[in-house]
């Protein structure tokens, strides 16, 4: 009786690892979109509202989903309250809350070179930057989706796969 | 000999070909001879000791 029940525990915990190996894949995708929408969001307020850095941020976190939306705010925040200049902010508020998610190096790296461009420049040459990122994030993305059609199965199945064998093995 | 081991045996065996099934169409055709070749082996270490077992019982059949 509590062999079976030990089997289905081991079962349960090898599928339950290959569906979160998998699941950060999916996640990168998601994250990858949502970003490349609030960055356009953020080309469009620039552009057209003229409103400051911090403001913005707050506008575009409230109009993103909340994971995208934390690091905008913790910008903003960054340059309300410890008045650091918008590229540092945006950088630092990239590091703190950047393990939270489940996004490359690369992406992080694009993400970084906003920074150095973002309140330091005019409107248009702030536009042409934030338009170059988001087509890096949009190559990104491609590649994310590739990556995840061709792993993602796979590592379910593997983890379901590997669980069933350990189980028949050693029960 | 139990019963028990030739119905593991099958179970082994159908997954290591259904896993190699998966990673061949996944691409990975290494880790998919690489996985064949374990499920191998771990058939083969359930095996040896019936295996040896039954020399012995040739041996003490024959007397020699």
């Amino acid at each position: 009786m509590i062999k079976i029940f030990g089997c289905i525990i081991v079962f349960a915990a090898c599928a339950l690892i290959g569906y979160f190996l998998a699941s950060s894949k999916y996640e990168r995708v998601k994250e990858i979109r949502s970003f490349i929408q609030a960055l356009n969001m953020l080309e469009t307020e620039i552009r057209f509202a003229l409103c400051t850095l911090p403001e913005a941020f707050i506008k575009i976190s409230l109009l993103v989903d909340e994971k995208t939306g934390e690091i905008f705010k913790l910008a903003s925040e960054n340059m309300e309250k410890i008045k650091t200049n918008a590229s540092s902010a945006w950088k630092s508020a990239l590091e703190e809350k950047g393990t939270s998610f489940s996004l490359n190096s690369e992406d992080f790296l694009i993400l970084k070179s906003l920074g150095d461009s973002l309140g330091n420049s005019d409107v248009e040459n702030q536009v042409k930057s934030i338009r170059l990122v988001v087509e890096r994030l949009k190559n990104q993305e491609h590649k994310a989706e590739e990556e995840r059609y061709k792993n993602g199965k796979l590592l379910k199945s593997m983890g379901v796969l590997g669980g069933l064998t350990l189980v028949i093995i050693f029960c | 000999m139990g019963i028990d081991l030739i119905f593991k045996i099958a179970a082994i065996g159908i997954l290591v070909s259904v896993l190699n099934q998966v990673l061949i169409r996944a691409g990975r055709e290494e880790q998919a001879m690489l996985t064949t070749l374990a499920g191998l082996i771990v058939v083969l270490m359930m095996v040896i000791k019936e295996i040896s077992r039954l020399f012995e019982t040739v041996k003490s059949v024959f007397n020699l």
